[in-house]
Order: structure tokens, then C-alpha cells, then sequence
């Protein structure tokens, strides 16, 4: 009778050792619950108006449903930026997430980059300093601010001129200078 | 902005296009300047500062120039806004002094200093501006101008005190414990979009955090559920016994 309980228990000890086994590996009984797995994930793409990290939240203006708070913790994957502080007010930021009651928490969150475009390479801040000190006669270029014209005013690299995106989309190619030289891009940093 | 700017012009035939993706924050961070236009000198609310001596500024300054010798900048600190996000140009005649004052500036922690480069005072009569002739301000007068649901820390102190509007702390519970401003009520940002309903309709609201980020969060949201709402953009620190510091 002891004997045989004895082996029930070292079966049922194998059993709980397999499941163990399979939860390490990832396998069917995942550290997430299934009830978890199957739950409904939701996307937001919008402009990041606002990050607290000490409420953890990160708030995003989203076109046709104005602004949604959203919550953000240890588990949440940061998609091109390594935690929360490298989201800053206006760049683009898509969230999936999840509702956890009446909580939207946040699965991951990517930040919009653009791509350089194919035939564009990147130039770095210390080349930019030689040509600017050269100046743009011997320098063989032509610096161009693509931001509105408004933080253009603010501040701008020296002798950079002034298209903004917008104008250059809608007016073409006459607003940039003539060709043979060097186009340099720049705007309000890497959004 | 750039890279797609950058993309058209490949398209158009420009044979060597790059693209500087820092950009002008990346270019100001490593210590660079950056260079502000005749309108945005002439028309905008910034501490603008006349690095040349009293006589050249007699002779001829931009209006609404504060007089300070690029000598006597650093002992000049104090006069300088609280707030560290006021816009400062600086010009002289000579740009390696504007250049100076920027740095000297920057490290006193202003986030938006420039310069103008006043050796093209050409550029700046091109324009049809004006140079006065005699001494420039002695003092640097800057008030900040409020962005949208911005409140004053006046009307803030008078909204304290008002049973007319109600005072949100969008602070967390353990923050608020530890001191948070008479009469002001708790709801955690994050609870917020869930707790509307403890929200009057009928009354003005003002919320608050620490610093005014999470402020402005539950602004907006509040703005878009209709309520007539503004938000502090400040820095506050309450005691437990009700007393408190505001600051910008």
C-alpha cells in the first residue's frame, strides 16, 4: 500500500517535472496564460503628446479619436528606442496593446522612423561642421532645412536655406538650388 | 521630414543627396549654434542680448536689446528668466563673441540660446527694421507667453482658493500623500480616462503634477471629453502640512 503510493508520487512528480520542462522551453504551457494569449490586441498610431516615466504612461494623439492614455510596464517591448525616455512630444509612435480591465497597457510600442530614402546616404555632425566651415562656395554644397519655416526662424544650421517639406511637395523641384551640388537634409532630428 | 525631402530630390535628378539625421537637435547638442532669422528677432517674445560695448550700442542697437558686455556676461547670471526654456539671441559685432555667450549661456542649463549674426546688420535694414540709436535696456524683461491650456501660477493660487473650480492632483496616490495642495483632489493619470464621472461638468477645472508633463496628458484628454479645462505647466512641491513651493 505505501509502496504503491510511493510510486504515485514520484509519477506524479514526473509529470509536474514534463509540464516544468515544457513552460522553460515555451512550449504549450507558455508563463502566459492561454486565457492571456487569446485576449484581443489593439493598435494606436499616433503623435506622442506626453510620456511620464514616474506614472508610467504614455499619452498618444490618435486621428479621429483625439488623445489616449496608455499604460506601459516591464514587459512592455520597445520597438527602435531602448526605454520610454526616447519617445519625445510630436515624433510618431505605434501601440499595441491590450485592455486590462479598464486599463489599455501597452504590449509594445514602436517608434515611427523614416527610412533613407535608396540612393541617400547619411552624413554625420562632424562632416556637416567641415563643410559649413568651409562654407558652401568651397564647400561644394547647399544645406537645407526641411522644417517649417517657422523653426527655421528660431534657429537654423548656418548657412542653411529654408524648404520645408511641405512647400517642396507641393511646388517641386524649382524651390531647391540649381544641380552639381552636394544636397544636405536636415530637419527636427530622427522622426 | 528630411529623408522624405532627400527622396524627391533623388527622384528630380540630384545626383549626391545626404541626409543629416540628427539634425538641428543633434547639432546643438554637440555643442554647435544655431543661427536665428531678422523676423523671428524682430517680432518674437526672446531675451535678446547686445554683446558690444555702450558706445557701439548707442549708436545703433536693435530694439528691444538688453545691454550686456560679453565681460560682464557672466556676473550678469541673475538677470537672466527663471525658466530655463526662454528663448536668449545674442549678437555682437564680432560672431566668435556671440558664439562665446551661446556657450556661456548653454551651460547655465537655457535650453534655447542662438544667435544673430549682427555684422549683417545689412540684412536686418533689408528687411526695413529698425536700429535705435542711444542706450539699450539695463534690464532683461521676459514674461512667458502661456501655450494652450497653459494657467499662470496667479491663477493657479486664485484657483486654490476658488469653490468655483475644481483642482485636480494628477499626481499618484503616494505623492499625493505626502503633501498636495489645499483642496486639490486626487486621480492618478492613469485612472483618469476611467474615473470621469467623479469629474464635475459644471465646474472649471485645473490639474496639476509635479512638473506640468503629466498635466498637460490629463489636459488634453479632459479637453477632448469637454470639460473646460486648464493645466499647470510648472513645478510645485507640497509639504503635509499644506504648504507648498511653485515654481517655473
Amino acid at each position: 500500500m505505501i509502496k504503491t503510493k510511493k510510486r504515485f508520487m514520484l509519477s506524479l512528480w514526473a509529470a509536474v517535472m514534463f509540464i516544468v520542462s515544457l513552460t522553460l522551453a515555451g512550449g504549450p504551457f507558455s508563463a502566459i496564460p492561454a486565457w492571456a494569449e487569446a485576449e484581443a490586441m489593439y493598435e494606436a498610431k499616433g503623435k506622442v503628446k506626453g510620456v511620464s516615466n514616474k506614472a508610467r504612461t504614455i499619452s498618444l494623439s490618435v486621428k479621429e479619436k483625439g488623445p489616449m492614455i496608455f499604460k506601459f510596464n516591464d514587459q512592455t517591448q520597445f520597438i527602435h528606442a531602448d526605454s520610454a525616455r526616447d519617445f519625445k512630444k510630436g515624433e510618431g509612435a505605434l501601440i499595441k496593446y491590450k485592455m486590462a480591465g479598464p486599463d489599455m497597457v501597452a504590449v509594445s510600442i514602436k517608434k515611427a522612423i523614416s527610412r533613407i530614402p535608396q540612393g541617400v546616404s547619411v552624413i554625420t555632425t562632424p562632416e556637416v561642421a567641415k563643410l559649413v566651415k568651409k562654407g558652401p562656395q568651397a564647400g561644394n554644397y547647399r544645406l537645407i532645412d526641411s522644417r517649417p519655416a517657422r523653426r527655421y526662424s528660431e534657429g537654423h544650421i548656418p548657412t542653411a536655406l529654408s524648404v520645408p517639406f511641405m512647400q517642396l511637395k507641393k511646388k517641386g523641384m524649382e524651390l531647391l538650388p540649381p544641380k552639381g551640388k552636394t544636397l544636405i537634409f536636415y530637419c527636427g532630428g530622427p522622426t | 521630414m528630411s529623408p522624405k525631402s532627400a527622396g524627391l530630390a533623388k527622384k528630380w535628378g540630384y545626383a549626391d543627396v545626404k541626409v543629416y539625421s540628427e539634425g538641428a537637435p543633434g547639432w546643438k547638442q554637440k555643442g554647435h549654434y544655431l543661427i536665428s532669422t531678422p523676423g523671428y528677432v524682430n517680432t518674437a517674445n526672446i531675451v535678446l542680448v547686445d554683446l558690444r560695448g555702450p558706445a557701439q550700442v548707442r549708436a545703433g542697437h536693435i530694439p528691444g536689446a538688453v545691454g550686456i558686455p560679453l565681460d560682464s556676461l557672466s556676473e550678469s547670471r541673475r538677470m537672466f528668466p527663471t525658466s530655463m526654456v526662454a528663448p536668449i539671441v545674442f549678437y555682437a559685432g564680432d560672431i566668435k563673441e556671440s558664439v562665446g555667450a551661446v556657450k556661456i549661456a548653454s551651460q547655465w542649463g537655457y535650453k534655447n540660446v542662438t544667435l544673430f549674426p549682427f555684422p549683417g546688420a545689412r540684412e536686418w535694414l533689408a528687411e526695413g527694421f529698425e536700429i535705435r540709436t542711444g542706450p539699450a535696456a539695463q534690464k532683461i524683461h521676459w514674461v512667458r507667453k502661456r501655450g494652450p491650456g497653459e494657467i499662470s501660477l496667479d491663477d493657479f493660487e486664485a484657483a486654490l482658493n476658488s469653490g468655483a473650480i475644481e483642482v485636480i492632483d494628477v499626481r499618484g496616490n503616494a505623492e499625493y500623500e505626502a503633501g498636495h495642495f489645499p483642496g486639490a483632489i486626487n486621480i492618478p493619470l492613469d485612472s483618469l480616462p476611467q474615473r470621469l464621472d467623479e469629474i464635475p461638468k459644471d465646474k472649471f477645472i485645473v490639474v496639476h503634477c509635479k512638473t506640468g508633463v503629466r498635466g498637460e496628458m490629463a489636459y488634453l484628454l479632459l479637453k477632448e471629453k469637454g470639460y473646460a479645462v486648464k493645466y499647470l505647466n510648472a513645478n510645485c512641491k507640497c509639504k503635509p502640512d499644506g504648504t507648498y513651493w511653485l515654481w517655473e
